[in-house]
């Protein structure tokens, strides 16, 4: 379960993970820079690169072949990210239960060695077994 | 016991209740430290805060209810439930 004020802050580490230095190559193979990939423009198609602390921007069809594919792979890998980190914590998805929004540290403990100690449900169940019983 | 391990423990689909009808958490606890209960309870004091009222239809104890998460009851008695938790493992 993420905390949803620790989402931003896994959002950005996720994002951060993308800036990595690579080689890129031209379409024509004869020219190699090094650079991090910083984010792409889909509407314009433009890469953005950055080389020695500045932004360079390359329309995709200057870059390879094995560069346009990376490209693409990486903006579908930080988009699944991104969806991941906004999807809503198993948390939030318990309030939205009729029968699980009940079911908190207010209302539930677990034994924890000698004596119960508030506890919440760690899983999104979509089912509750309820049993009914005493010692007696 | 046996039940809960094998039908729901690693049930992500499925979370186990037990609602005490124990008369002060003394007694459930008492109990619950015999038994070892690995799951998670709604004490007496509990039951209507946690919404569980209205599911407890017969006298007898134990009871079991099987519910969904909008408090649908698909299920009532151990065998129909447990049947149940086995149905929508995920």
């Amino acid at each position: 379960m993420i905390p949803i004020k620790y989402k931003a802050a896994l959002a950005v580490v996720l994002l951060s993970l993308s800036a990595q230095a690579r080689t890129w190559t031209s379409a024509d193979g004869l020219k190699t820079f090094e650079g991090e990939y910083k984010s792409f423009n889909q509407e314009t198609k433009e890469v953005t690169v950055l080389r020695k602390y500045k932004k360079l921007k390359f329309s995709m069809d200057m870059l390879s072949q094995a560069d346009r594919d990376w490209v693409n792979v990486k903006v579908e890998e930080i988009a699944e990210k991104k969806a991941a980190a906004n999807s809503p914590s198993a948390e939030e998805q318990l309030a939205a239960q009729a029968v699980g929004s009940k079911l908190n540290d207010k209302t539930l403990v677990r034994l924890d060695g000698k004596r119960f100690k508030k506890a919440q449900i760690e899983k999104v169940p979509e089912y509750y077994l309820l049993y009914y019983s005493a010692s007696w | 016991m046996a039940k809960f391990n094998k039908e729901i423990a690693s049930n992500e689909n499925v979370e186990f209740i037990h609602v005490s009808l124990d008369r002060n958490e003394e007694s459930a606890l008492k109990w619950a430290k015999k038994e070892n209960f690995p799951w998670l309870h709604v004490m007496k004091e509990n039951i209507a805060k946690a919404g569980l009222v209205k599911f407890k239809t017969e006298n007898f104890v134990p009871f079991y209810c099987f519910v969904d998460k909008d408090g649908k009851v698909l299920a009532k008695g151990s065998h129909a439930s447990f049947e149940k938790a086995k149905e929508v493992a995920e």
